[in-house]
């Protein structure tokens, strides 16, 4: 009994877990061409902001659309949610890709690199991206609202990967890569 | 020295779109609606005769522009609740059929035309969707049945 609980699980994970690369794979020419106007506009850096991703995931809509007592209204929010949900989770993970191939790009031409802050940066894009996959299967499973606290960590390390790309960038234009 | 003198007069024509058009305008959608309106479709440039003639084109164009992405921005954040509200209060301010406006507003979705040309993606995404919520949640009021697209 167990066992097939278990094997069911992987099974529901795995699938999960192939839609959001497939969905992913999907996004990354729509989320190129995004970027690269956001780049102009100097949002690519910013990303979406916070009370924005808090809004997204928040429940007080919900209990304001259950308040209806409409079940289709119910599931047409929840829908809704969801498909706004996953697309932010596509676009952080597709921005913080495109910020560490344009930093690895950069960085091959430096030569004062600190081994340990490079590191630090993969790691941390290693976690955020696991992180991402994590939501998506969490939203696809479970929807948005439950998941409040998930996403505001996800968008706190993108923000964090985000500032120490600026701050390699304006230290490179100054000639010192130290402390990104 | 010439660019504050330039952002002056940028802030000086938004605080006179303000204070002459957006204030007459009752709800912060109405606003949006009208603020996107003075953008040519084809170009995505704004136009508004008036801020023209008191200022330079290009400086009213910069603060319609700026106007257009703080309501943009503020109505986004709005509560499905408030969106409900304020998509009430610019449907009676229509002077419209009800009926005939959420049919079309449903249909049609010309809503689309109020995000401005940079806006987050992940921003417009969730106004259109609160949008599309807020209209049918009206329907389903006004009706006393669940409809939606």
């Amino acid at each position: 009994m167990g066992i097939s609980i278990a094997v069911s699980a992987a099974v529901v994970l795995f699938f999960a877990m192939v839609m959001w690369v497939k969905s992913a794979l999907s996004a990354q020419d729509r989320s190129f061409a995004t970027s690269e106007s956001l780049n102009r506009e100097g949002e690519f850096e910013s990303g979406c902001p916070a009370e924005f991703v808090t809004q997204i995931f928040a429940k007080k809509d919900l209990e304001y659309v259950s308040a209806l007592g409409s079940p289709q209204l119910k599931k047409f929010f929840e829908q809704e949610r969801k498909s706004v949900s996953l697309f932010w989770v596509q676009q952080t993970s597709a921005q913080i890709r495109q910020i560490i191939r344009t930093h690895l790009r950069a960085s091959r031409g430096s030569q004062d690199l600190e081994f340990a802050t490079e590191a630090g940066i993969l790691l941390r894009y290693g976690a955020l991206q696991f992180l991402c996959g994590v939501l998506f299967v969490s939203i696809e499973l479970a929807g948005p609202q439950s998941l409040q606290g998930l996403a505001a960590r996800a968008d706190a390390w993108a923000q964090r990967i985000r500032e120490a790309q600026l701050g390699f960038q304006s230290a490179k234009e100054t000639g010192r890569v130290h402390g990104v | 020295m010439g660019a504050s003198v330039r952002l002056v007069s940028v802030q000086d024509a938004y605080d006179d779109l303000l204070q002459r058009t957006l204030s007459r305008i009752p709800c912060e959608f109405g606003r949006l609606i009208y603020l996107a309106s003075t953008r040519d479709y084809n170009s995505g440039t704004y136009h508004h005769e008036g801020l023209a003639a008191r200022f330079q084109a290009d400086t009213a164009r910069k603060a319609l522009e700026i106007a257009h992405r703080q309501v943009f921005y503020a109505v986004s954040a709005y509560s499905l609740e408030e969106l409900v509200s304020e998509l009430e209060k610019y449907l009676q301010t229509s002077r419209e059929n009800p009926e005939g406006f959420l049919r079309a507003w449903q249909k049609l979705e010309p809503y689309r035309v109020a995000i401005p040309l940079e806006a987050n993606p992940t921003i417009a995404r969730l106004f259109l969707s609160n949008i599309r919520l807020a209209l049918a949640i009206l329907r389903f009021r006004r009706e006393g049945h669940p409809t939606h697209p």
